[in-house]
């Protein structure tokens, strides 16, 4: 992606805040979605008002997987093409689901002790959507350049990279043992008995 | 009457006596201690004692019931109409540890001190199995023990059988067992038939005149809700009638996605009902195995807590709703049930369980157990019993459902909450399903503040 070669921000730069906020829009807009959709959610669940809330609740609670598992996938590629690196773009991808582990801990916090409200976000949702989005990320690293070739009518001139495919397969794998294999208890117990050795 | 027990055992059942357990026959008891007193035996007469053990299975899940037109439990239906059904029979905790170690104690968690699913039992803990091995009954634990820590030597019973894997939790299909604390594989099993395999297995070993006393505590028909082959599919036509407040995917509410039911709602539903069609069966299949011996053999039927299904758009336990904290419990005693096939509605708690299997084997009950013998209900006898039952629920991570303490009586549910949450009030009469949260309404302010007081008065007695 060339936009990623154009020169990092001098030091002192008063322009820099800005710029950073310019390249952290898309990571933003993720964030915001999730919690926008999350707090609707909230707002509406157990109180049915007739025949559409099962359908609109549904709707809610997979919208919602979308920021926080796979805006990866939008999100790295905008950031690159507004200038970011990839440091700053990793933190771009993470930040709904550091999002959503601060609302989970502190929605946990109504139940434990702060410590141990904090430790709940550790949880292995938020493992699990790191692990997604980092594999989306790496999707959106291939496709990208695919896509903005065929719309320029163009061969795509990037250098073939392998971390995208990296990316894609560890972040997969992060995923899979987190949120999917056996339900994820593979991991959900030892998180468990973990916060017993340190709280019980 | 040995042989004779034996052979009608085995002819009943058609099992070959080996049933491929020939690591369990030869392997040295390893899981229990010496029992305390050797050498005592049991009155003539004193009746066989069985307790069938299953998990998250609520209360109006039974066919005899009507409540889901769809669901079958024929054994479990014969089993109340030979014996009594307690219509209002509650868990002291919604929640597997500490119901179990209710179950084998008769005492509340605050007691017992398995407060949780992450609070070990604690080694020495007298059981009824103490008592009743010390007057000269044959015991035996065969099934899902799930308190976690080391399994302990559990005193009294002469055969443990339980698994480990995933913390206790067991799995459905080739669940690895330790018997008598030797880790054993079980490849190709289906870990409720196996479980029922065993416990017939363990009837037939007898070897002596001595009254029996059997827990069988099945992983059925906790998550993951696996039926066996056969009866997988069993329910995918049928119509389910979710609560209003449900919907498809609300297993994934962070409320609800620590349950182990992330997906789709009405596919774990219909998986559970099959699985607990699964159960029935195998419940059928020890009936039979103990049938020579029914007449002084006393069954006991319940369930560590019950479940919601999309109730107050939850889906698991831990909470004081009926959907949780209400269970099924059957007891058949040809000898003592006054009324078989009939309904008793006087309240009764899995913490009476210890205490009446003690009473019925004519064993003195330990003060410390905090239940009460329901052998007089059984029999029909006059008797003044409780108005109201207390319900205690501690911190359970990671599960966002605060601690509680409730009082239900015939007519009220009424839960406090720590950490500062706000009271709930229902009124079971009429609103069933506890949807009308009425604590703060003026008009039962003095309901309210009567149920306070007497939660109050129930704390200091049991906790």
């Amino acid at each position: 992606m060339s936009a990623a070669a154009e020169p990092a921000p001098a030091p002192g730069d008063t322009r820099a805040l800005g710029r950073t906020l310019h390249l952290g829009v898309p990571a933003a807009i993720s964030v915001v979605a999730f919690l926008v959709i999350d707090l609707v959610l909230a707002g509406l669940v157990g109180r049915p008002w007739g025949p559409a809330y099962p359908v609109t609740m549904d709707a809610l609670v997979l919208l919602r997987m979308g920021p926080l598992f796979f805006s990866g996938l939008i999100v790295w590629p905008a950031m690159r093409a507004r200038g970011a690196t990839r440091a700053q773009a990793t933190i771009g991808i993470l930040a709904t689901p550091v999002a959503f582990a601060i609302v989970s801990g502190w929605r946990a916090a109504a139940f434990f002790p702060p410590l141990e409200a904090a430790y709940y976000a550790t949880n292995p949702i938020v493992i699990g959507a790191i692990g997604a989005q980092v594999a989306s990320a790496g999707v959106g690293a291939l496709a990208y350049p695919i896509w903005r070739a065929r719309r320029a009518r163009t061969i795509s001139s990037s250098r073939w990279s392998w971390w995208p495919v990296v990316a894609v397969v560890a972040g997969t794998a992060l995923t899979v043992f987190a949120v999917i294999w056996d339900g994820g208890q593979h991991l959900f117990y030892p998180w468990v008995l973990l916060y017993g050795r340190l709280f019980g | 009457m040995d042989v004779t027990r034996r052979g009608l055992l085995a002819a009943s059942l058609g099992v070959p006596a080996a049933l491929g357990l020939a690591a369990c026959s030869t392997t040295p008891a390893a899981g229990g201690r010496p029992i305390p007193v050797t050498g005592a035996t049991a009155p003539p007469g004193s009746p066989n004692l069985l307790v069938i053990f299953s998990d998250d299975h609520r209360a109006d899940h039974l066919g005899l019931t009507g409540e889901v037109p769809f669901l079958q439990t024929p054994a479990l239906d014969a089993l109340a109409s030979e014996g009594v059904l307690f219509d209002h029979a509650y868990v002291t905790t919604a929640l597997c540890s500490p119901s179990r170690a209710t179950l084998l104690t008769g005492q509340y968690a605050s007691r017992h001190g398995v407060r949780n699913n992450l609070s070990a039992w604690i080694p020495g803990t007298p059981s009824f199995f103490d008592s009743l091995a010390a007057s000269g009954y044959r015991c035996a634990y065969i099934g899902k023990w799930h308190m976690p820590g080391d399994l302990p030597d559990l005193t009294g019973v002469e055969r443990f059988i339980t698994f480990t894997i995933e913390e206790g939790q067991g799995v459905y299909r080739d669940c690895p067992l330790v018997i008598d604390g030797v880790e054993t594989p079980r490849p190709g099993t289906y870990v409720t038939t196996d479980l029922t395999d065993l416990a017939v297995q363990w009837l037939i070993e007898s070897d002596d005149d001595r009254p029996f006393c059997l827990v069988v505590a099945h992983k059925a028909v906790h998550h993951e809700f696996e039926p066996p082959d056969d009866l997988l599919g069993t329910y995918d036509g049928v119509e389910i009638d979710l609560p209003d407040e449900a919907f498809t995917y609300q297993t994934l509410l962070d409320r609800n996605v620590w349950e182990g039911t992330a997906g789709r709602l009405q596919t774990s539903y219909r998986r559970y009902c099959e699985t607990l069609l699964g159960m029935d069966r195998e419940i059928g299949r020890l009936l039979n195995a103990v049938e020579p011996v029914a007449d002084n053999t006393v069954v006991v039927y319940t369930s560590d807590n019950g479940y919601s299904w999309g109730e107050h758009v939850l889906t698991g336990k831990r909470w004081a709703y009926d959907d949780n904290i209400k269970v099924p419990f059957i007891v058949r005693w040809p000898d003592g049930v006054s009324s078989p096939g009939t309904i008793i509605d006087e309240p009764v708690l899995n913490a009476d369980i210890a205490p009446t299997l003690l009473d019925i084997a004519g064993v003195p009950i330990p003060a410390a157990m905090q239940g009460r013998s329901i052998a007089p209900l059984l029999r029909g006898e006059p008797v003044e019993w409780r108005d109201d039952v207390f319900y205690e629920y501690f911190a359970d991570f990671p599960y966002q459902v605060p601690p509680s303490q409730a009082v239900r009586t015939d007519r009220w549910l009424y839960v406090e909450y720590d950490r500062g949450l706000s009271p709930e009030l229902y009124d079971t009469l009429a609103d069933p399903e506890q949807r009308v949260n009425l604590a703060e309404d003026p008009a039962y302010t003095t309901t309210r503040q009567e149920l306070s007081q007497r939660l109050a008065d129930l704390r200091r007695e049991y906790t």
